[in-house]
């Protein structure tokens, strides 16, 4: 990742004495989640800047990919870290930040994917939305975008929750713990979400079976 | 038709993220303190409209003992004194017997003997003894017994306002009141008497209004 205009201030401005907005304090990039969390919890803006630094990138890739269109994704990204650094004091564990970040962020997908059903319903959904064939890599072969293709028109059939999880779990490659943190459910119920949409895209689209 | 693979993001094409995660921050740092902006105002307005609705429920529930407490007992810690002892010590309250007081078998012209003093004197002592009922009939029978008393406009008014307060005779009060004003009673307590019996008809005029 490139540095930002954070890390790029002289060493000598950041270290010399401490300053309201911290941003420009420079924290080495190895230091673990945990140790930001901790800072940032004593209100600590360097080690909050890390933190979105190191997982914004991640972040705004998939929400652009459940959401469509980057620039809502930005937005929602920017306001989950807002309410994550708000609710700091509420992770239990700290080294569990991506997780408990994931879980903000997908919670306010859901809350903009309902808005925007209702606004296509009346009409008024003027966002560009992007399709999962156009995110394709320039590299893959006409076979897969049609696959892409299907897959993107079943996503859309199936309940959003389905939609979701199965979403996560299998074109973000979370681990199913994480995403039953991220969907507010119990791992049973997350199975169950993924399983439905399993059975809903069987037949329809070609997939890899899933590796044991 | 080869399937897609999982997870299948592997076949999607990851947009560079910088430019969105350089001037996130800024915006970021923006959205927080709007945010802050309007958890302070929502904070301060709900706290100013519970303020503001608990002041006029409790105003309108109990205007009358709430406004007129303390000026009823500075009002009975200013009844006059006895200017001798009486006779026997008053302590009955006498409401049920008008026929024989008021045709006294024996006259007392005795000037020593500060009757209605003491009849004063055990009406505030049963007032801080919150015997209120005790009061207003030791106080009906100085109004009703010795109505060319110097004083008897104020017992009446006293009377009334004891019956209106504490006793919620409203009627009761309005006849103290009406009777003390037809008595001629001292200027300044006029407006107090005339005060007190638009209250007792339910006008809603404070009474401390003019007793300040």
């Amino acid at each position: 990742m490139r540095p930002s205009s954070a890390q790029a201030a002289t060493p000598s401005s950041a270290t010399a004495r401490p300053r309201a907005c911290a941003d420009v304090k420079r924290l080495p990039e190895g230091v673990p989640d945990a140790v930001l969390v901790m800072r940032a919890r004593q209100a600590d803006r360097g080690a909050e800047s890390l933190l979105y630094r190191r997982h914004s990138p991640g972040l705004l890739s998939t929400v652009n990919r459940l959401v469509r269109n980057a620039h809502t994704a930005e937005d929602l990204v920017q306001d989950a870290f807002v309410r994550a650094f708000e609710r700091l004091a509420q992770l239990k564990t700290p080294s569990q930040f991506r997780p408990w970040l994931l879980a903000i962020v997908v919670s306010l997908v859901r809350k903009r994917l309902r808005r925007q059903r209702l606004l296509q319903w009346v009409g008024l959904d003027a966002l560009a939305h992007t399709t999962l064939a156009e995110q394709a890599q320039p590299t893959t072969n006409a076979e897969a975008r049609q696959q892409l293709v299907a897959l993107d028109a079943e996503l859309k059939r199936m309940p959003d929750h389905h939609a979701l999880a199965w979403t996560l779990r299998y074109v973000e490659g979370e681990k199913l713990e994480d995403v039953a943190v991220a969907m507010h459910k119990s791992l049973a119920t997350t199975k169950r979400y993924i399983a439905a949409a399993e059975v809903h895209l069987r037949g329809r689209v070609e997939l890899h079976p899933e590796s044991p | 038709m080869s399937p897609l693979p999982r997870p299948v993001k592997t076949v999607l094409r990851e947009p560079g993220w910088d430019d969105s995660v350089r001037l996130g921050w800024a915006r970021l740092s923006s959205k927080r303190r709007a945010r802050q902006r309007r958890h302070a105002l929502a904070s301060t307005t709900a706290a100013l409209l519970l303020v503001g609705a608990a002041g006029t429920l409790w105003a309108r529930q109990r205007p009358t003992e709430v406004a007129s407490t303390a000026g009823l007992d500075r009002l009975v810690g200013q009844l006059p004194q006895a200017r001798g002892r009486a006779p026997t010590p008053v302590s009955r309250p006498v409401v049920s017997a008008p026929a024989q007081l008021t045709e006294p078998a024996a006259p007392e012209p005795q000037p020593e003997v500060d009757v209605v003093g003491a009849l004063l004197d055990s009406a505030r002592e049963a007032y801080l003894a919150h015997q209120a009922a005790r009061a207003a009939a030791l106080l009906s029978e100085v109004a009703e017994h010795h109505p060319d008393d110097a004083r008897a406009c104020q017992t009446l008014y006293l009377l009334g306002r004891i019956q209106l307060e504490r006793l919620h005779q409203n009627s009761a009060a309005a006849q103290s009141f009406t009777r003390a004003l037809e008595r001629a009673p001292p200027d300044e307590l006029v407006p107090r008497l005339w005060n007190a019996l638009q209250r007792a008809n339910g006008d809603g005029v404070m009474i401390d209004d003019v007793d300040g």
